[in-house]
């Protein structure tokens, strides 16, 4: 009866929990933001072998976001991660326009994956700091998301050392997250 | 006791009656002693019964003892119990150490044991038989009729008494007459009569007396003998025995001797051991080591078992299990105190794979001591003892999920998600692909002589041990450390890899290769290696003078030798340094101009105005091509002839450099001076591959534009109100194709991708690489005329190896004919015609031509075509195959009319 329990008081106060799976190329910056969001400060970072995993509260929401390594090698083990998750955050390091197509490619088979058919998605189109990145039009382009029709996206311009624009993102997905 | 003589009895004098009395008297003896052997024997064959049961028990006993002491290490004593069993009169002691041999003689001394019980059971039976049963047959069928049995005995006995009597009564009577009697004569005939009587009696009694006295000596003495025999055979038996166990027996007491030895010797170690653990400080025992106790806490272990407290998952009030953790590889398994581990993940949920975890230490928990395991599916907490422990446990966890990660193993978890989809699909089709999912072996050679180049056993930049992962572009290897800083650098400065996580192209294992951190450093820190510069880090430096470091050593360029710079370059401009290095595949020369400040696209006048790249392309260096990738060369600069490094790739045949190309699209449309694009230059001059591949890739660029939404759409991006850039579906979709099929868009997309491969196979020329990068390139893009695409280029490789190279064949209709020969094509057949079809228009059709036949169609000529090729893909599409066939003719259709002004076009500009 526990859960149940939880769940009535967490509807009475407004208490919304989800669970992110944030994935990415390596270098996307993932761990940053991770790392950002939830000390709301710059760390300095190592590439993560294995994952990450922090809760942050913003605006009621609890949001328990999971940073899983990117490297070729450790991509298979991301299908392990996708039960239950409400919502993705598909990080693009938006200066690396080489490996844009290997994001493409990446996120797509992330989101055909039948676990994760509800999930939102929420891209960042990271590193807008650095010279020549990407404008989040053109990642919008580039990763072909205009042919997704059947599930919410939102590419963001982001900034994970400063935090720019991924509050904003967390909005996004506090507000599309469908209340079970 | 003399026999009665017969011949006495006429006479009767008393010392014969006497003699027949005692004779009475001893028979009446040998009754009763019969009898109380009897009953004697009767009752040491009732024990003895028992006796050997209780043998038997016995052997058994010791049998099943002997069964279970097989690999058991202590002494068993059998004790004095059996010291008195005649059968077993040894004390049996076994060491099971010694060897299995003296375990079976003790098997089989239990053997002989149960033998001998089954002896003595025999033994009883024979005496019964041999003694017993006789002895009731003599008591019963001579003792007896002679005195006990009333009736018969008792007769002879009365009727000897009688006739006695008769004869005295009678002689008596005979004896009382007068003298004158007239009745003498008549008493005395009585006289006589009584007298025959009594002597026939008495002669009976005598001989029936005579011969119980015979019997008693032949009969009932040979009974008593049998029996002797029989005892005598018994224990000779068993002394048999015996003597066949004596060799394992004596072998026995010698392991007597080994073992108490051993046990003398033992003695004082054990007593040592106690009073050591006697002397123990009490302070070991606490949980809380005491402050100041020496931290030994392993880092770098990987194993670890020992008990830990788990928290249960119960939401409220969870509770607190000790339980038995165990690391072993990449698997951490745990039970409670009784049970046994089970080692595979599939058995049990109290495995753990490391691999999809990570531990944490709680800092402010409710407990002390806490850390936490995290697995996809559930967070363990777990409680140590004490703060090193708890350290440890945490370092040996890490170090286990590392080297899980490091692991060559196929990353494969199992346990996790939905068991049927793992069995059913695999979820990412290209697992198993050794170009997109790990390195090929081959590759992985080149990785390991990467790390054996001179200075790469350490970090470039920090100098700490064996460094494992890579700046691509500068060629040199570093710590995970210092890696982090250079991706924080952005790639336009430094590209990170990881040698052992992420796949190498074999090109860029060849630019590793090439250079090295000696070389670079000479590059990079010439300035501190001359001695002119101070500044250096070690492994112990903090992260913010590491990154000061690498930020002056690779941005802001500070050690570089710049001295002679002016006097170098006076000659020959840094960029000219830099194209003549690229000439000669001098990456380091060429790293160091680039450090210098060259431009990587600068032109040699002295060749055509050629880039370094276009360079590279004519000469064929991969490699070197790779290299101005990575540093960022334009690749779509042109040369004096305007030609573009596309038009260099398709000239030269280089299929790796066009691949390469064509995947960071490169502009197909760039004409040189004679008007042409590569796409003509590959027609021009008969490159067959090259061009079904930049055809491919036209039209699916020209897809991708259609599918672009109109400028008016794309507004400003920053203004989060318009949502451009974001899009939350509407039920029910209004496009059909685009939600309703991504199953069959990722069959198509598998297909497109696993087939390419497959042809390789079977044909020998650059068009499988081609294929194979140009269609993965498209694959996944989930967009249905892109698939059809990818198909189609499918079809025209089909084409290719089935027709004898179909496209070739097409592509000269069109520029050696200057028309199609279109009875020929018809002459082919139904099935191949229309794989002819697809082929000729992948070899000549314009994108113009190809957007005007619907994606319906080009997936029927896929279909066709996959059909005329034999191909196995085509069996999925079964379903489909009716509309496609039509559409197929459609295409046919269509492609006539195009066709006729593509040739009509073609004569007026001839």
């Amino acid at each position: 009866m526990g859960i149940p329990l939880s769940k009535a008081i967490a509807k009475i106060f407004g208490n919304k929990e989800m669970r992110i799976l944030m994935l990415g190329l390596d270098a996307a910056g993932k761990t940053t933001i991770l790392y950002k969001l939830k000390l709301n400060q710059s760390v300095t970072t190592i590439p993560t072998v294995g994952f990450n995993v922090e809760t942050v509260v913003y605006k009621n929401v609890k949001f328990n976001v999971w940073d899983v390594g990117g490297q070729d090698k450790i991509r298979p083990l991301w299908r392990h991660y996708y039960t239950g998750t409400q919502g993705l955050i598909f990080v693009i390091d938006s200066q690396d326009r080489d490996r844009i197509d290997e994001a493409r490619q990446e996120l797509h088979r992330i989101i055909s994956d039948r676990e994760m058919k509800d999930c939102l998605l929420l891209v960042f189109a990271n590193k807008q700091d650095l010279p020549g990145a990407m404008t989040p039009a053109e990642v919008t382009e580039r990763l072909q998301l205009h042919t997704m029709r059947e599930r919410p996206w939102y590419v963001h311009p982001s900034c994970a050392t400063t935090g720019e624009g991924l509050f904003e993102g967390l909005n996004w997905m506090s507000q599309n997250v469908k209340s079970k | 006791m003399n026999v009665l003589e017969l011949k006495a009895c006429k006479e009767d004098i008393p010392t014969f009656r006497k003699q027949v009395n005692d004779h009475e008297d001893a028979v009446l003896a040998l009754e009763t002693t019969v009898r109380s052997l009897l009953k004697l024997s009767k009752a040491s064959v009732e024990l003895a019964e028992e006796y050997s049961a209780r043998q038997i028990q016995m052997a058994e006993e010791m049998m099943t003892v002997a069964q279970s002491q097989r690999g058991h290490d202590f002494v068993v004593i059998y004790g004095g119990v059996l010291a008195r069993d005649p059968g077993s009169g040894e004390e049996s002691i076994d060491d099971g150490t010694v060897n299995t041999a003296s375990q079976r003689t003790k098997e089989g001394h239990g053997y002989w044991m149960h033998d001998d019980g089954i002896d003595a059971d025999m033994h009883n039976t024979q005496i019964t038989q041999m003694f017993i049963e006789p002895m009731e047959t003599f008591l019963n069928q001579e003792l007896l009729p002679t005195k006990v049995s009333a009736s018969i005995y008792k007769e002879a006995r009365k009727s000897f008494q009688k006739a006695s009597d008769d004869v005295d009564v009678a002689l008596h009577r005979y004896m009382t007459r007068r003298t004158r009697d007239q009745s003498i004569p008549e008493a005395s005939k009585d006289v006589a009569d009584a007298r025959k009587k009594f002597h026939v009696e008495y002669v009976d009694y005598c001989i029936k007396l005579n011969e119980l006295q015979a019997k008693e000596k032949f009969e009932f003495t040979e009974h008593i003998v049998t029996y002797m025999y029989t005892l005598s055979s018994f224990h000779h038996r068993g002394f048999d025995v015996l003597s066949q166990v004596e060799p394992s027996m004596s072998s026995i007491t010698e392991n007597i001797q080994g073992t108490r030895s051993r046990f003398i010797e033992e003695k004082p170690i054990v007593k040592a051991l106690r009073d050591e653990t006697l002397n123990i400080g009490n302070e070991m025992y606490y949980p809380l080591r005491p402050f100041g106790a020496p931290e030994s806490v392993r880092t770098h272990a990987t194993t670890k078992a020992g008990y830990l407290y788990k928290k249960g998952h119960q939401r409220v009030l969870p509770s607190w299990n000790r339980r038995y953790f165990e690391i072993e590889g990449e698997l951490l398994s745990y039970c409670t105190r009784g049970q046994i581990p089970s080692k595979t993940e599939s058995e049990s949920n109290m495995v753990i794979n490391l691999r999809v975890c990570t531990v944490k230490v709680i800092e402010h928990g409710d407990r002390p001591h806490l850390f936490e395991v995290i697995s996809p599916m559930r967070v363990h907490v777990l409680q140590a003892e004490n703060v090193e422990e708890m350290k440890e446990w945490v370092h040996c966890l890490q170090n286990a999920i590392t080297a899980a990660h490091n692991s060559d193993q196929a990353p494969e978890v199992r346990g996790f998600g939905n068991n049927n989809r793992e069995k059913n699909e695999p979820l990412f089709p290209h697992i198993g692909s050794p170009n997109l999912n790990g390195n090929t072996d081959q590759d992985k050679q080149l990785l390991l002589q990467v790390r054996k180049i001179p200075g790469n056993e350490v970090c470039a930049d920090c100098k700490s041990l064996s460094p494992m992962w890579a700046s691509v572009n500068h060629g040199n290897v570093l710590c995970i450390e210092c890696s982090g800083i250079h991706r924080s650098l952005g790639v336009h400065v430094s590209k990170v890899r990881s040698l052992n996580l992420d796949k190498w192209e074999t090109e860029t294992v060849g630019i590793m290769l090439k250079l090295g951190n000696e070389k670079t450093n000479k590059i990079f820190e010439a300035r501190i290696l001359s001695g002119d510069e101070e500044r250096r880090i070690s492994i112990n430096s903090d992260r913010a003078e590491k990154e000061r470091f690498i930020m002056a050593k690779y941005i802001k360029k500070e050690f570089i030798a710049t001295g002679d710079d002016k006097k170098e370059f006076l000659k020959r401009s840094v960029h000219e340094a830099f194209w003549d290095a690229m000439d000669v595949s001098d990456f380091c020369e060429a790293l160091r101009c680039l450090a210098l400040g060259a431009n990587v696209d600068h032109r040699n006048d002295d060749h055509g105005s050629m880039t370094p790249l276009h360079r590279a392309i004519v000469r064929r260096d991969d490699i070197a091509v790779e290299f101005l990738f990575q540093w960022f060369c334009d690749i779509n600069a042109v040369d004096g002839q305007g030609w573009s490094a596309l038009h260099h790739a398709v000239a030269n045949d280089s299929p790796k450099p066009l691949a390469h190309l064509i995947k960071k699209h490169a502009k197909y449309d760039i004409r040189n001076r004679n008007d042409q694009t590569p796409l003509d230059l590959a027609k021009s001059l008969e490159k067959s591959e090259a061009l079904i591949v930049l055809q491919i890739y036209q039209f699916e660029h020209q897809q991708t534009e259609q599918t672009r939404p109109s400028s008016a759409q794309s507004g400003n991006m920053s203004n989060s109100t318009t949502l451009y850039h974001a899009y939350v579906p509407s039920p029910p979709p209004s496009l059909p194709g685009s939600s309703s099929s991504p199953a069959s868009l990722a069959d198509a997309a598998g297909f497109g991708a696993a087939d390419p491969a497959s042809i390789g196979s079977t044909s020998n020329g650059i068009l499988p690489p081609l294929m194979h990068s140009a269609t993965a390139s498209f694959s996944s893009t989930n967009s249905l005329p892109t698939t059809a695409m990818s198909t189609l280029s499918l079809a025209s490789s089909v084409a290719t190896t089935t027709s004898t190279t179909a496209s070739s064949i097409a592509a000269s209709y069109m520029t050696k004919d200057g028309k199609p020969n279109l009875s020929a094509r018809n002459s082919t057949g139904t099935s191949l015609s229309s794989a002819f079809t697809s082929a000729t228009a992948g070899a000549s059709a314009t994108p113009a031509r190809f957007s005007m036949a619907d994606s319906r169609s080009l997936a029927g000529a896929m279909a066709s075509a996959a059909v005329a090729g034999g191909n196995p893909w085509a069996e999925d599409l079964e379903t489909a195959k009716a509309t496609m066939l039509q559409g197929a003719k459609d295409l046919a259709q269509d492609f006539t009319g195009v066709e006729a002004t593509a040739i009509k076009e073609e004569e007026e500009t001839a």
